[in-house]
């Protein structure tokens, strides 16, 4: 049974949240051709069921959040400010990827960005995939290509 | 027989089990070529007939709810290009977690595209000639509105 925490953002706003339980055939099979299809990533950890990449962005790997508007309320409540320009993203810095609305379909957190070409190399979780050391773009398709950087000023 | 052909099915389970929110799973599907042929191409009555034949398996796989969701969302493009109303979500679709958010959102961002034709009043315009040189042109109280020359 899916169970939820208490979360909170820094101003004390609850965070809707549920942890998962299970890991299916199907994702485990999946996750098998995840070193084929993404050669250039490095997959760090197995798979886990409990958290998903805003659980791992925003909730230190304890849960789930599904909520799109949440995010928002998070990256406004703990004091996120967006890095416009990519090459003044720094490690630690989050992104977070978008579709063509705007909603907030994918997130991770910023491992490096080496110049020249200063194209951040991120830690993010794929579902209940496993956490998973990655250039920016090299992604799942559902994710999209427009993305925002954010830093933590609290 | 499926509306989708198995490598589609495998490729909507794939997105589906990464996808992190409804809403994203919803806008990908809503740009995946299957979805957009079948909502284009489609009856709705089979559409309906597939939707609920995966959602009353008795065990359902990544596969049988990726294409759940894909037909749900199919159906919900088809009625916002038709009618532009999609009216109640289809029957069973609360089995599937993120089946009435995505179906409301999608409800919410539809927007009727009936037209209606509004015959406006044309303005009067009165003008005149002065030597052949600029041309005023006056509105009906009197004033100028354009000058040439």
């Amino acid at each position: 049974m899916p169970t939820s925490i208490a979360l909170q953002t820094a101003l004390g706003t609850d965070i809707e949240n549920e942890q998962g339980t299970e890991i299916s055939a199907f994702e485990r099979n999946w996750s098998v051709r995840l070193a084929q299809d993404h050669p250039n990533a490095k997959f760090r950890t197995g798979l886990s069921p409990t958290y998903n990449c805003h659980g791992l962005t925003f909730a230190s790997r304890r849960t789930r959040i599904w909520d799109v508007s949440l995010i928002q309320l998070i990256l406004r409540e703990d004091l996120f400010e967006e890095i416009k320009e990519q090459h003044h993203v720094l490690p630690g810095d989050i992104v977070i990827y978008r579709d063509y609305n705007g909603d907030a379909t994918h997130s991770g957190i910023v491992a490096d960005n080496v110049g020249p070409l200063f194209i951040p190399r991120v830690v993010s979780k794929w579902g209940s995939g496993p956490e998973t050391f990655h250039a920016l773009h090299d992604v799942p398709p559902v994710y999209g290509a427009n993305h925002q950087f954010f830093r933590c000023r609290a | 027989m499926s509306l989708f052909s198995d490598v589609d099915r495998e490729d909507l389970a794939k997105a589906a089990v990464v996808a992190n929110t409804p809403s994203s799973l919803s806008s990908w599907l809503q740009r995946h070529p299957a979805v957009r042929g079948i909502a284009a191409t489609a009856m709705e009555t089979d559409i309906l007939a597939e939707l609920a034949e995966q959602l009353q398996q008795q065990r359902h796989t990544e596969v049988s709810i990726a294409v759940s969701y894909a037909l749900l969302v199919a159906l919900g493009m088809q009625r916002r290009a038709g009618s532009g109303l999609l009216g109640e979500p289809p029957q069973g679709v609360e089995r599937l977690t993120w089946g009435p958010s995505i179906w409301d959102a999608m409800r919410a961002a539809a927007v009727p595209t009936s037209t209606g034709v509004i015959k406006a009043d044309v303005p009067r315009i009165a003008s005149y000639s002065d030597f052949g040189a600029a041309t005023p042109i006056f509105g009906p109280d009197g004033h100028p509105i354009v000058r040439r020359g």
